[in-house]
């Protein structure tokens, strides 16, 4: 237990080290001679900027903007995904209807879509949360798919030899036993859900961190386009956090079996 | 060939299984057949073990009476019902852990309760009692990664016993343990077949095991055919490596030094 916490401890401070090591990088480059500090602004104009922006909260109703669309589109996307994963991972005919189609619309990448988005749905909420939707499905419906293929024959067995069928054997084993793989989904459909809101705001929008960045941008102010970086940086971590932090608690088994054989 | 005390008190008791005329190939040739035109009959409490080679269809034979195969021809009757799939009736305890890895020993147990329509209530009283059984109460609230390999077998054995079933189906279900584990789930198995009498296949590798826990033995050759039948008067307290039982299953699997 001692030895497993100075691991982790180990393994934080080597982090915080390669971030200090980073930063004092950048500084130096930004005030040496080949730097220029409008241009490439060091870390420490790029962090008082972002302690103004914070205070005054200009920064704050523009992560607000941008987290409401990412929740509301990873919400919208993920439901869906989860019930056609399932449908398509358990109905081979559904699948044969479905796979060519949802495989066809995956191959397309959402940042393509952003343009149509705004023609179909205008710069508005809708288009956004839309896009996220779009952008964030294809990743849950494929691995929610993979996931109910994949169910161990084992299991299914040893359920249906203790009486499991129908839906009891679908909500009771089929799903948990996806369960890894829908949560894998989950979580790499966040930084794909951010990464297309940031395009769809870019694309136009009146708040939102995209939009920050692009105003930034038009009047030659790269450190609050900066700022607006780290905004993404650390939201899209936070947001793996918490959703880490959910899946510790509704799902304590998932991931303990291979950490268990590490140890 | 004396029989056991045992023997005498099941000969007189109805059929638990019977195989009649049992066919079974994978890729549905019957030239290929893993078990062919096998007649087969297991009666009411009695503990038979199949032993055989690679490839005889000790496995196949147990999934067809757990319903998981279907056969070409012929019938599986379980307790005078014919098989046409799985079902809570036979208990099947895999060779491989077969814990759902995101339920508890409890969670685990219960699972088996909940299907029989047991109350929530009810079945966590009743689930404590078979991991009880099997002695792990100290490790109800433990998920299967938190389990040794001892431990997730006996609450599978829990489990499949929490069902009731009227036969226990196990596939070399202590083959993966070592030798101290295996020899204590053993006198586990019999300490809860002195319990519960229920009539169990029990197929290994281990000729040792199986004159250790079976009212009979059958060593299966190519094609599923019965190539020996013993009946044997466990439990066997003389070193298994000296016993006729032992000779005449080590000729039967052509092994000079078995297990």
């Amino acid at each position: 237990m001692i030895s497993q916490l100075r691991q982790k401890s180990v393994v934080a401070f080597r982090g915080f080290i390669g971030f200090v090591f980073f930063l004092c990088a950048w500084e130096a480059t930004s005030r040496s001679p080949i730097g220029n500090l409008v241009l490439f602004p060091p870390p420490s104009s790029a962090i008082q900027v972002l302690f103004d922006m914070m205070s005054s909260g200009e920064l704050t109703k523009h992560i607000v903007a941008s987290g409401r669309r990412v929740l509301l589109g990873f919400l919208a996307g993920a439901f869906p995904a989860v019930l056609l994963g399932i449908l398509t991972g358990h109905s081979s005919a559904w699948s044969s209807y479905l796979n060519p189609l949802l495989h066809t619309f995956r191959s397309i990448p959402p940042l393509a879509l952003v343009p149509f988005g705004v023609f179909w749905f205008g710069i508005g909420e809708t288009s956004k949360v839309a896009l996220v939707a779009w952008a964030v499905f294809f990743p849950i419906w494929v691995n929610t798919d993979a996931g109910i293929h994949n169910i161990s024959p084992l299991l299914t067995r040893a359920a249906a030899c203790l009486g499991a069928r129908g839906w009891r054997m679908l909500f009771l084993v089929h799903l948990p036993s996806a369960l890894p793989y829908i949560l894998t989904g989950l979580k790499v459909s966040l930084s794909v859900g951010i990464a297309t809101l940031v395009a769809a705001e870019l694309a136009g929008a009146i708040f939102g961190v995209g939009y920050l960045i692009q105003v930034s941008q038009q009047i030659f102010r790269v450190d609050v386009m900066l700022v607006g970086l780290i905004a993404l940086g650390v939201g899209n971590c936070l947001l793996i956090a918490v959703l880490n932090w959910i899946i510790a608690r509704l799902a304590p088994w998932y991931g303990a079996e291979q950490l268990s054989l590490k140890h | 060939m004396a029989l056991s005390p045992h023997r005498k008190h099941v000969e007189v008791e109805q059929i638990a299984i019977e195989c009649r005329n049992l066919t079974f190939a994978y890729d549905r040739t019957e030239s290929n057949a893993v078990i062919a035109d096998l007649n087969l009959t297991v009666t009411n409490g009695e503990i038979l073990c199949v032993l055989g080679a690679s490839g005889c269809g000790k496995t196949s034979l147990l999934n067809l009476v757990a319903g998981f195969l279907t056969p070409q021809h012929g019938t599986v009757v379980v307790n005078g019902v014919p098989v046409s799939g799985p079902g809570p009736d036979r208990g099947v305890v895999f060779q491989e852990y077969s814990l759902f890895p995101w339920l508890t020993a409890l969670g685990n147990v219960e699972f088996s309760l909940a299907m029989q329509g047991m109350s929530r209530k009810a079945r966590r009283q009743a689930a404590i009692a078979k991991l009880n059984l099997v002695g792990l109460e100290h490790a109800i609230d433990r998920y299967p990664f938190e389990l040794s390999g001892g431990m997730k077998q006996r609450v599978a054995i829990a489990r499949t016993l929490a069902a009731n079933p009227q036969v226990l189906l196990m596939d070399e279900p202590f083959a993966a343990l070592d030798a101290l584990t295996r020899s204590s789930l053993q006198e586990e198995l019999l300490t809860i077949y002195h319990k519960t009498k229920t009539t169990i296949i029990f197929v290994t590798h281990n000729i040792a095991e199986a004159i250790k826990l079976g009212d009979r033995l059958i060593v299966l050759g190519p094609g599923g055919k019965i190539l020996e039948s013993i009946e044997n008067g466990r439990p066997s307290r003389v070193d298994p490596a000296y016993g006729e039982s032992y000779r005449r299953l080590a000729r039967a699997l052509n092994v000079e030094d078995a297990e």
